[in-house]
């Protein structure tokens, strides 16, 4: 089977066969990282031994690699949260990568195809301290297109990848 | 937020599945303590879920595509995160200020899942304009990156 790549994507990883049981795991663990093996086992009509042998077996076939804590980061008085677009020169991109991935506030940095080269989220305290951010990635990339967009409160919806056997 | 909360977060933050006997072991409180102070941070919203983070490369997906909206005049943003929502694979949908309304971010499969998704959102009607960004990362809900990066502090106001 051929699929079409995208640009900068030549090799594609190997895909990892599941099946409905693995599927179930895969959607208790991703709503709640912490549910219980037997609670799973009981939905899935199988031994607890069973399903944390099928974690581990996501884990070492790198479908599962490692596991998240979503805080309300307003609540850790960080109000605003931004996504950062810029468009530098395809020849200082992981220059400019290097740069921005090590600052405090910057949580993702990554390349990106379409109207941005690179793209970042970001969070911050004040507006003063997001426009300080901005105002430090432009000095240190030059004159190059920065758009800052602020988020509102996001609306997670994990539900809705498709995870398919 | 306490002391004690903020130390539980913070080992939460680095390894969101440590068992509450083994945190309890760690800042010295029992374990029934901490299952306590964790369920009071979810109540109170602090805590918004415990995730696993899965590489949709490993199951048939390419990358995200970074789904930037803008509303047609006269609908609200509500409208189109409303109708947002029941497109598949859309795992995170949030309001914009800034160059557009509203921005999707949803796992993609290939160049035609994409297309599909755009026309989808194109048909709804409160949407006049849809900017597609693509990127190539397949860790989901969130990069492993992001995890190293979140240092939970405690907030100046308390």
């Amino acid at each position: 089977m051929t699929k079409t790549d995208f640009v900068g994507m030549t090799n594609m990883t190997a895909q990892v066969k599941i099946d409905e049981v693995d599927v179930k795991i895969l959607r208790a663990l991703v709503a709640d990282a912490r549910t219980k093996l037997k609670d799973i086992a009981k939905e899935c009509g199988l031994s607890s031994t069973a399903i944390l042998n099928r974690v581990k077996r996501l884990k070492a076939a790198g479908v599962i690699v490692g596991s998240v804590l979503f805080l309300n980061m307003n609540q850790m008085g960080f109000m605003y949260a931004a996504s950062i677009g810029m468009n530098v020169k395809i020849h200082e991109k992981e220059e400019c990568l290097s740069i921005i991935r090590n600052r405090s506030n910057v949580l993702i940095v990554g390349e990106s195809a379409g109207s941005n080269t690179l793209r970042a989220f970001v969070q911050a305290k004040s507006l003063k301290d997001l426009d300080n951010l901005k105002q430090s990635i432009r000095n240190q990339l030059g004159s190059r297109k920065i758009s800052v967009n602020l988020w509102g409160t996001p609306q997670f919806l994990f539900d809705n990848i498709e995870l398919e056997p | 937020m306490d002391g004690t909360d903020l130390e539980i977060l913070q080992l939460l933050v680095r390894n969101p599945q440590e068992p509450f006997y083994r945190i309890a072991k760690k800042v010295g409180v029992s374990p029934r303590t901490v299952q306590r102070k964790v369920q009071k941070m979810k109540e109170a919203g602090l805590i918004h879920c415990f995730s696993i983070i899965i590489d949709l490369s490993k199951l048939g997906y390419q990358g995200e595509a970074y789904l930037h909206i803008t509303n047609a005049p006269g609908y609200d943003k509500a409208t189109t995160i409303d109708g947002l929502k029941g497109i598949p694979n859309i795992f995170l949908i949030t309001e914009i200020i800034g160059d557009f309304d509203v921005m999707a971010i949803a796992a993609v499969k290939d160049y035609q899942s994409i297309v599909n998704m755009v026309n989808t959102i194109k048909q709804l009607p409160s949407v006049e304009k849809v900017e597609t960004d693509f990127v190539t990362e397949t860790q989901f809900p969130a990069t492993t990156k992001f995890t190293e990066q979140l240092t939970p502090e405690k907030p100046s106001s308390s």
